[in-house]
């Protein structure tokens, strides 16, 4: 049984402390949540994995920390007003799962579900989330997205493009282009690119446009349950009523979201779309032929797994193929990839409450990158983009933070 | 929240105390904070501390973190500790033997900003760490430059050299290097008293850090496994040794696991071998052709690793605990084994010869290779061992129930025997845990083979469920029964190989004999305050008098079940 | 008088002397430490009898130095502050041999050569240190950390101790290791701490008297091979030792200087029975250091039990590929390849040095193998002072554990019947010591003589842990009291 499909008794929103009481009793604090597998570790310099722990030095930032706290909570060694440090512990993690995939590895327990299951905890009883937080929850709630971006600017990236519009006409294949790179016009290109790399390779492309939604994945992961079971069950039926075959997510935040988070949702429809994100999507073009490469990058680049398409979802090796299939272009890789890449800082919540743990976390992902010498660092998320290209311009170095399809729009003779 | 359950509440350290040290660590660096202390309350593999959580036991609680950035703020915090009067316990990952040992409140030193490789001699094969410096991180830097530290503990290669220093120190490749008592070079220690000491050459003024020994009488042994009773250690010099395998492990063709994914066993399955190394797997007929062929192994002087795994390779094998109690219940992994580790290290022809040797004693007593041919099905299980063997990676499976009051005895290897059926009387008296360690399946505890089979370590544990504390006080029953049968048996001076702590120094004066009396003299030479983990590893009189009768009464009782006279 | 009786009373009359020749017998060794005598001296024979002793040097406050075979030649059983020498040459049993788990429990009379004839019958054999005379204590010799010619090995030259036992200073007997709480030994750890016993190691019997000691014995090899190499400067054997050491090739490993070399051949010398050895004159020993290469490095390959000459063969195949990018240079020395070997079983033909001019003052040190050639530089500044020919020194440089570090010998000779060749020798002797000490970084980890205040004045808080050690477990300050920084 895979770690999506155990324990089909309950559904994790609807999980409390108490579901977890075997595991939180267990944590046999190893501090495998801390560090890279032993097998994958190349350098001391980066064998650590938890951005948290790394920069903080003490354990309620790692997940075996939370594991204790959330043991102590449920037993009632302690109360809120004990301990009112420990929002501050929560939400000070980008929800990168780094701890909960060694766990699993190693102990099979749950460290990033039980921080979230104490967010929710949090949230509920009026604890948390952090200030900060309480903002980008209102705009969620009164704007559907996160940017306090009113809706009709929803769809302004994608003017001129010719992408239908799925609630006046059918597709087969639905765009899901997600609040950041919708309403961020710095990353209007990314979906822009997108757009034109999956109309170049045939595909019958809609959208939702202005009607389309949040994903819910922010205020899942700050942990307020009762705003994002909204959003999904909103988005689960306007998805299913498109009658799209195909949804292609860009954000790995949504495409972790809709594939993975509305199936833990208690009472919610099935999905009825296969969903892809849009490096799978693009590589499959590629491999069948429908899109074909051609041209030349002279690069030196390395790839940044962002944690939710790479660690959460396992979707390694189809951006690493498009990049090796671009001629000139000169893939190295960093120390930590795949399942222990480290985060960009920027997930979360944390970006919001706390920009500067984000940036020197981000800091530190840049100096892995740079020491392969690699010209830019390329990656297939609007966070990790933001996150890391702010970060990047604070440097001196030269280091570019790209786009998976900043490269591809350029070999794919598109105008 | 539910508010109506019982509070645990830490204490405080006194105001001035906590300024003091404040002002040596800066604010950032020092917590009191309860979610904080929480977080250093409950240890890995110490049944005392579980047991204590479910009574609610603030004792385990410490009063105060610190994290110090160098040994001269270490020196400074404990200097503050002696004039107030503070007990403090040196902290790295955890494990055991860090919860305060007494209702004072207490002080943790966390060690884990001092995570740097200082210095890496190629030439003079040695490495100096500070304390947090973990065994992944250092193979993975001296891998690079052709040099290795000889193995990895089944703790895991997150363990800290400097906390096994204090611990213990056991690795897959002992049978050629021997345990961590082999391969350090030298340690620099804050005292309890303040002062700061540093061991073998480097405390000469030019001499260098590059030998282990003395000047005379050699202090060094004397602090090793003294688990932060007798210091902090904040550097330590190990040994390092030629290396001949690949500078980074090599990535396993199934590709690296997601969370969606994690427990294909395919994720699991390194490919053999490592460069210039080769593992072997053999089963045989009975312990006792086990036990000859290890013997033969050994003298014949190959192979740098020669364990056999006892019911280890259940979990270290097995991605979920439903596998692992699978395996076990239908015998998956052979009785009797042993794993073979041969390396090149002097030439490429080294592992052909070795092989021709290690097949002829195998073919002599009877055992059989796993191999693609035969019970290919638990060969390819085995694989994890390919790469563990090394850098040991899977080894806290182990704890997915608790794993706590291993059985750790030693000597000739015909003790394995003696284990194995004591520990079967063991399971016979006390009745059987969550799961309990059968030996392997029946018969094999684990069995170390070490410095070239001059001596052995075997290893039977307990894995209570943790959150049923009679389950964990059924797992402490065994741990005072076994020293007791270790005492009867010959089997050990101490429950664990390494070391010995309170109540057991006192209640088993038979080791030494009376070698609690003796550690008493160095516990007041090195500790004269008492502010380092007091009585941890031997009580003063004191401390010893004021030793709750009740606890004093179940050892004796334990004792008394091994016709071992009570101790007053 | 009454510690004589008293004492008679412990031992028995046989066993307890205080004739003038006995007490000057016991009073010196051949080395600098000025001579003391002690009040008495008394032979034990049994661990009670040494625990008497013990306890009534307590009640009396008598010092006690232990002595087993007096072949220290450092001055280590030299009563600094008089008292009971306590001879313990006669507990001179081999009390176990384990054929199964290769170790073997001694007593401490018993000697090298006794120990070795007796496990050969066993087809065992122990790891001596070269240069180790034939009737020295073999616990003592383990005790003291005499490097075994092994030393190179790191799994069978080093850590050869398993259990002990002892008596402490204040009389209670103790033990060490899988004995220290059972009948039977087995294994070096506890109690109460893994690698206790080490503490008694390198201690010259001042925090305690070993009474017994259970030792690691290897395979004797029924194969073996002597491979020779020469060099004409240390400085070029450096990289050539480190790629052999590198490769983990060969067990015993060792480079000597002509002079030594020379000892070893001349067959116009016999191993001395005492030290000091009487003086011979050999033309022999004159020309062969004349022809001998500068520098040998001696490298053994021992073949194992089983298929010893696959062993033996790979190991030279591998020799092969250093060869020629380490410059190494065969020495054909076929004539003395048995000797050499037989040297690895017994190595005590280099004692032979002592005919030269009767007296051998080493200065014994540890360095890494790099800095050996800053030392030699130190003595050749001082040979020249002190107008001491270089011919006349003889080195030995013993690689330890793959070449991680090194033990280094340089030996000065004098004719002791000679006041005049006593007197510069030794403020040579001592001069080289301590620039050593002072400029090179020489490690003495056994700082016998004065050596212990040239190291214990700088060792800082070693040296004051060590003396809070010996006050709490030595209160009366009985056991061998002056040695050290006692």
């Amino acid at each position: 049984m895979t770690y999506y499909e155990k324990k089909p008794e309950k559904k994790f929103f609807e999980k409390t402390l108490e579901d977890y009481r075997d595991s939180i009793w267990g944590c046999a604090r190893c501090n495998h949540c801390q560090n890279q597998w032993g097998w994958n570790i190349k350098s001391a310099e980066f064998s650590e994995i938890c951005p948290a722990f790394h920069e903080y030095r003490i354990f309620p930032y790692s997940g075996m920390g939370k594991m204790h706290i959330a043991r102590a909570l449920l037993e009632g060694d302690f109360d809120y007003e004990d301990a009112p440090e420990v929002a501050k512990f929560l939400y000070t993690c980008t929800t990168c799962g780094a701890c909960e995939m060694n766990c699993q590895r190693m102990q099979d327990k749950e460290p990033l579900q039980v921080n979230e299951v104490l967010r929710a905890l949090f949230v509920q009883d009026g604890i948390g989330p952090m200030p900060e937080h309480k903002n980008l929850i209102k705009s969620v709630k009164n704007y559907d997205n996160p940017w306090m971006q009113p809706r009709t600017q929803r769809d302004r990236w994608a003017r001129k493009l010719g992408i239908k519009d799925v609630s006046k006409e059918k597709a087969e294949t639905l765009f899901f282009v997600g609040c950041t790179s919708a309403l961020d016009n710095t990353q209007w290109h990314v979906a822009q690119n997108t757009a034109r790399i999956l109309l170049k390779g045939g595909v019958d492309l809609g959208m939702l446009g202005k009607d389309e939604i949040c994903c819910g994945s922010p205020v899942a992961r700050i942990g307020d349950r009762e705003t994002f079971m909204d959003l999904a069950w909103r988005n689960i039926e306007m998805l299913n009523k498109s009658g799209v075959k195909e949804i292609v997510a860009f954000c790995p935040g949504c495409f972790r979201a809709i594939t993975h988070d509305y199936k833990e949702i208690p009472k919610a429809e099935k999905l009825k779309a296969k969903v892809y994100h849009s490096s799978q999507y693009i590589d499959k073009l590629i491999q069948d032929g429908k899109l074909k490469i051609n041209g030349e990058l002279k690069m030196r680049v390395t790839w940044h797994d962002p944690c939710h398409l790479g660690r959460h979802l396992g979707i390694y090796d189809e951006p690493r193929r498009i990049l090796n299939a671009i001629p000139g272009v000169e893939l190295v890789e960093m120390e930590r990839i795949k399942d222990q890449s480290w985060c960009c800082g920027g997930g979360g919540g944390v970006r919001t409450a706390f920009m500067d743990f984000a940036q020197k976390t981000a800091t530190k992902r840049l100096q892995e990158a740079k020491k392969t010498g690699a010209q830019s660092i390329i990656t297939a998320c609007p966070f990790c983009e933001q996150n890391l290209g702010d970060a990047a311009s604070k440097m001196d170095d030269g280091l570019e933070v790209k786009d998976l399809t900043d490269l591809l729009i350029n070999v794919l003779d598109i105008e | 929240m539910n508010t109506m359950k019982q509070k645990v509440i830490q204490k405080k350290l006194p105001r001035d105390a906590y300024n003091a040290l404040k002002s040596v660590v800066g604010e950032q660096w020092i917590y009191e904070q309860r979610s904080v202390v929480e977080t250093y309350s409950k240890l890995s593999i110490e049944g005392f501390s579980y047991i204590k959580k479910h009574e609610k036991d603030p004792h385990v609680l410490p009063a105060c973190v610190v994290l110090p950035a160098s040994t001269e703020e270490i020196q400074t915090i404990v200097r503050i500790c002696n004039r107030y009067h503070i007990p403090f316990i040196p902290f790295t990952n955890g494990q055991v033997f860090c919860n305060p040992t007494t209702p004072d409140p207490t002080l943790i030193i966390h060690l884990s900003r001092m995570n740097k490789i200082i210095h890496i001699d190629v030439e003079n094969m040695n490495a100096t760490l500070e304390a947090y410096v973990d065994y992944g991180q250092l193979q993975a830097e001296a891998m690079k430059r052709g040099l290795w530290n000889g193995g990895s503990p089944l703790a895991t290669a997150l363990c800290k050299l400097a906390s096994q220093f204090a611990f213990a120190g056991l690795w897959q490749t002992d049978l050629k290097y021997g345990l961590l008592s082999r391969n350090i070079v030298s340690v620099k220690m804050v005292l309890p008293d303040g002062e700061i000491l540093t061991t073998g050459s480097r405390c000469m003024p030019k001499a260098g850090d590059f030998w282990e020994y003395g000047p005379g009488p050699d202090l060094l042994g004397l602090q090793r496994s003294g688990i932060g009773t007798n210091g902090i250690v904040t550097e330590i010099t190990v040994k390092l040794h030629s290396w001949v395998g690949d500078k980074a492990f090599p990535e396993i063709p199934a590709g690296r696991p997601s969370l969606a994914d994690v427990h294909e066993p395919k994720y699991d399955n390194p490919p053999a071998p490592l460069k210039n190394h080769k593992l072997y797997w053999v089963e045989y007929k009975d312990f006792k052709s086990q036990i000859k062929a290890m013997r033969e192994i050994a003298h014949a002087g190959i192979a740098i690793g020669l364990n056999a795994t006892g019911v280890y390779s259940a979990y270290y094998c097995s991605q979920t605990q439903d596998m692992t109690v699978e395996r076990c219940k239908n015998k998956f992994f052979p009785e009797w084994n042993t794993y073979i580790i041969l390396a090149n290290t002097s030439s490429d022809k080294q592992i052909e010869y070795e092989e021709k040797v290690l097949q002829q004693i195998i073919k002599e007593n009877g055992g059989t290779f796993l191999s693609e041919s035969y019970k290919p099905e638990v060969f390819e299980a085995l694989k994890p061992w390919n790469y563990d063997c090394i850098r040991h990676s899977t080894g806290y499976r182990m704890n997915r129930k608790a794993y706590l009051n291993a059985w750790l005895p030693q000597g000739p290897l015909s003790n394995a025997v003696v284990t194995s059926r004591e520990w079967k009387k063991a399971i016979q008296t006390f009745g059987e845990l969550d799961i309990t360690d059968l030996g392997g399946i029946d018969d094999t505890p684990f069995i170390y083979m070490l410095q070239r089979g001059h001596f052995c370590l075997f290893e039977t544990d307990n894995y209570p469920d943790p959150t049923l504390p009679d389950e964990i006080k059924k797992a402490a029953a065994y741990g005072i029964y076994g020293a007791a049968t270790f005492i009867k048996y010959d089997l050990g001076p101490q429950l664990m190989a390494f070391l010995n702590v309170e109540p057991f120094t006192t209640m088993f004066p038979e080791a030494g004999p009376n070698g609690h009396l003796f550690m008493r003299k160095i516990r007041k030479v090195f500790d004269p305050n008492s502010v380092a983990s007091p009585g941890r590893q031997v009580f003063t009189e004191e401390e010893w008098q004021q030793f709750p009768k009740e606890f004093k009464g179940l050892f004796n009782q334990m004792r008394a079940m091994q016709g071992l006279g009570a101790v007053e | 008088m009454a510690l004589k009786d008293d004492l008679i009373g412990i031992a028995g009359k046989e066993s307890v002397f205080d004739d003038e020749e006995t007490l000057i017998s016991y009073s010196r060794d051949q080395s600098f430490v000025n001579p003391r005598r002690p009040d008495l001296v008394v032979f034990a024979e049994t661990v009670e009898q040494v625990q008497s002793v013990v306890r009534y040097a307590n009640k009396t406050r008598t010092p006690v130095i232990p002595y087993s075979s007096g072949l220290n030649l450092h001055g280590g059983t030299i009563p600094r502050q008089g008292g009971i020498v306590l001879n313990l040459s006669r507990m001179n049993k081999i009390l176990q041999v384990d054929a199964e788990n290769w170790s073997c429990v001694i007593e401490p009379g018993v000697t090298v050569s006794q120990l070795q004839d007796e496990l050969g019958k066993h087809q065992l054999r122990a790891m001596l240190p070269f240069g180790v005379p034939p009737r020295r204590s073999a616990l003592t010799s383990y005790l003291e950390r005499d490097p075994a010619v092994a030393a190179a090995s790191f799994e069978y030259g080093n850590e050869l101790i398993m259990d002990t036992e002892l008596v402490l200073p204040t009389g209670e007997l103790f033990r060490t290791g899988l004995w220290a709480s059972g009948n039977t030994p087995g294994s070096p750890m506890g109690p109460v701490r893994a690698m206790v016993n080490r503490l008694w190691t390198g201690a010259q019997g001042t925090l305690g008297i070993m009474t017994k000691m259970n030792i690691k014995v290897e395979y004797l090899p029924v194969k073996r091979k002597v491979l020779l190499y020469q060099f004409d400067s240390f400085p070029e054997a450096i990289e050539p030792l480190r790629l052999i050491q590198r490769k983990e090739i060969g067990h015993e490993c060792f480079l000597i200087n002509n002079f030594n070399l020379a000892a070893l051949l001349c067959k116009d010398w016999t191993v001395p029975e005492k030290f000091p050895a009487p003086m011979i004159k050999s033309g022999e020993f004159d020309t062969l250091r004349q022809k001998l290469p500068d520098w040998l490095m001696v490298l053994c390959l021992n073949g194992g039990p089983r298929m010893p000459e696959g062993k033996i063969a790979y190991e030279e195949e591998a020799l092969k590929t250093i060869a020629s990018s380490a410059h190494l240079q065969s020495y054909n020395g076929g004539q003395f390849e048995s000797m050499l070997l037989g040297e690895m079983l017994r190595p005590w033909g280099i004692l032979k040095k002592f005919c030269y001019r009767g007296s051998v003052h080493d200065v014994s040190f540890k360095t890494p193998l790099n800095k050996v050639p800053v030392f030699q530089k130190i003595l050749m500044e001082f040979i020249n002072e002190y107008n001491y020919p270089l011919q006349d020194i003889g080195i030995y440089v013993l690689p330890i554990e793959r070449g991680r570090a090194c033990h280094c010998e340089a030996d000065f000779h004098c004719d002791p019947n000679n006041q005049n060749d006593v007197e510069r020798v030794k403020n040579l002797w001592q001069e080289v010591s301590k620039r050593f000490i002072d400029e090179g970084g020489a490690f003495f980890d056994r700082p016998y003589g004065i050596w212990a205040d040239l190291v214990y004045s700088r060792a800082g808080t070693y040296t004051q842990k060590l003396k809070e050690i010996k006050r709490e477990i030595d209160p009366n300050h009985i056991c061998n009291p002056g040695q050290l920084c006692f």
